[in-house]
This record gives structure tokens, sequence and C-alpha cells, in this order.
């Protein structure tokens, strides 16, 4: 019988509890400090805020693009399992699908064909992707 | 009556300003949750040197933390980062620890008997297998107690995505982990 999630959710607070009671928090202390003094203290801040603002925009415009992209291209028909879909799936965007997949085919293997990858699905097929590794 | 506690915050600044004495303090304030959660997430041995690890970069780079969040729970996402950098250097498998959860739960309840040490261990190796987006998420809420926005907060995410995430994890421990 598999655990049912109250269950579960009440034993998550003891997961790795003799760890914490193990470690030797003055010796952890002790070693930060010493690496931060031989490293010089905190590190200085690099003017990097305007280069990440810029790849962020890119990367969003290449998602918008991509989105509206794959949205245009869909098959007519396209058979979709939205029925099936997990609660809330339907209200993220495109990366945060993405993310979501990742996560899942890290330990479920997807294969598409020959054709496509997984930057050639819309968001749509993304969700129906989804729905369908879980099962 | 004794001292109040410095804030975290108060702390950081003081460490910003050069007193390392404030760093060893927010270590001996939080390392032992976050070495709950590295040791949750399948660190194995490595919990100390990955504690410590995660200090160090966090205090490296405080100026990546935003006042008014949780220390802890940034520190945590720092963690979780490094167990992940950890792992794919030495291409290794999650590393689930026995240690001596086979003590009886003094919490017990109706449901005590079975909530010992076996199933502790069992499900502490399945969450180490959990792909790291859902671990981190699955432990920043259940064993840290975390809601949704805080937890979108730590690991750069939306609460959406993190409700999401938590839903897999516990469908996939669900499946798993058999009693």
């Amino acid at each position: 019988m598999g655990m049912s999630e109250r269950e579960l959710e009440r034993l998550a607070p003891r997961l790795g509890e003799d760890a914490g009671e193990r470690l030797d928090i003055d010796r952890v202390a002790h070693r930060v400090t010493a690496r931060l003094r031989a490293a010089g203290g905190p590190a200085v801040s690099l003017p990097i805020g305007r280069w990440l603002a810029l790849a962020a925009g890119v990367v969003l415009m290449v998602g918008a693009a991509l989105f509206t992209f794959g949205s245009e291209g869909t098959p007519p028909g396209t058979p979709m399992a939205m029925a099936a879909l997990t609660p809330g799936l339907r209200d993220l965007s495109v990366a945060e699908l993405d993310q979501v997949l990742d996560s899942l085919s890290a330990a479920t293997p997807v294969r598409l064909d020959g054709r496509s990858t997984l930057d050639d699905l819309n968001a749509e097929q993304l969700r129906t992707l989804l729905a369908l590794m879980e099962g | 009556m004794p001292e109040p506690q410095p804030e975290d915050a108060a702390l950081i600044t003081r460490w910003q300003a050069g007193e390392e004495a404030a760093a060893a303090e927010l270590v001996r304030r939080h390392g032992r949750p976050v070495a709950r959660f590295l040791a949750a997430a399948g660190a194995g041995e490595e919990v100390e040197d990955l504690v410590q690890e995660a200090f160090f970069r966090a205090f490296r780079h405080i100026d990546g933390y935003r006042r008014g969040a949780s220390f802890r729970t940034w520190v945590m996402a720092i963690a979780a980062n490094a167990l992940t950098d950890h792992r794919r250097r030495r291409g290794r498998r999650p590393v689930v620890a026995l240690g001596d959860h086979d003590v009886a739960d003094e919490r017990a309840d109706p449901h005590g008997e079975m909530v010992g040490g076996d199933l502790l261990r069992r499900v502490e190796a399945q969450v180490a297998l959990l792909p790291p987006m859902q671990r981190d998420v699955f432990l920043l809420r259940a064993q840290q107690g975390l809601d949704y926005d805080a937890i979108a907060r730590a690991l750069d995410t939306s609460p959406g995505a993190a409700r999401v995430h938590y839903h897999h994890a516990v469908k996939r421990l669900k499946r798993a982990v058999e009693w």
C-alpha cells in the first residue's frame, strides 16, 4: 500500500534530524570564518546588473517568439488530454512549464520523434506532455 | 534576564562591516536546520562540508541576500545548489545516510509504530532520488514548513510552479514508499 499524503507530511519534519543533531556547529562556524578570512571577506560586487537585465530581456523575447510560433504552428485537432491536467498547470508560464518538465524528465525519460524537440512544443503541448508523463 | 538576541538582519549588517563573529553567530543559529535539509536531500556523509560551503557562499555573496527575506531559507537554497554542484562534479547518485532512526518515535500517535525508523529511512531514500526542484520544494514545504510564496522566492520560481513541483513530489513519494 502506498503512503498517504497526510502520513508523509507528518513524517517529513523528522527527515534528516540525526544529521542536524550530529553536526558540530562550532567546528563549522570556525571553518566558515577561516575560509572567509582567507578569501578576504565578502566578494566585491561586480556591475553585472545590466548584463543580467539584458540577458533576461533576450530570454523573454525568445520565449515569446517560440510561444507565438508554436501556437500558430499547432495543427488543428491535435489530441489534448486537457481533462487530465494537473490542477494549476494552466496558470504557469512557458518558462515555468519548462522547469517542471525538466524536473519530471530527470526521472522520466521522454522520447520525442526524430523531427521534434521540446523547443518545438507550444504551451498547450507542453501541458499535455506533462500530464502524460505524470501518468 | 537574558540579553535579547540580535536579529539576523543586524548580524548580516555587522558581517558586511567586517565583523567575523557575526557570521559565526549566524552559522550557529541556522546551521543545524540547513544540515537537516541537506541530509534529507541525500547529502550523506558530505553534510558538514556542504553546510560549510553553503554558508561560505552565502557570506561571500551577501549582496545577493534580499532584506526582509528569511536568511535561513536563502542559505538553504544555496545549500541545495551546492549539493547539486557537488553531485555533478562527483557524478554521484544521492547518498542516503543510515542514521540512528531505529529508535522508537517518542512522539508516537495512533500510527506511531509505523512512523518508525525504517519508514523514515525509506522516505529519506526516496526524497533523495527526486529531481532537485521537486526535492527542494518538498523539503522546504514539508520539512521546513514554508509557504509557497516563501519557497518561490527562495528557489526563484513562482508560487504556482512550486505548488506543481510539490504535487509531483508527493505523488511520486506516495507511490514509491510502500508500508
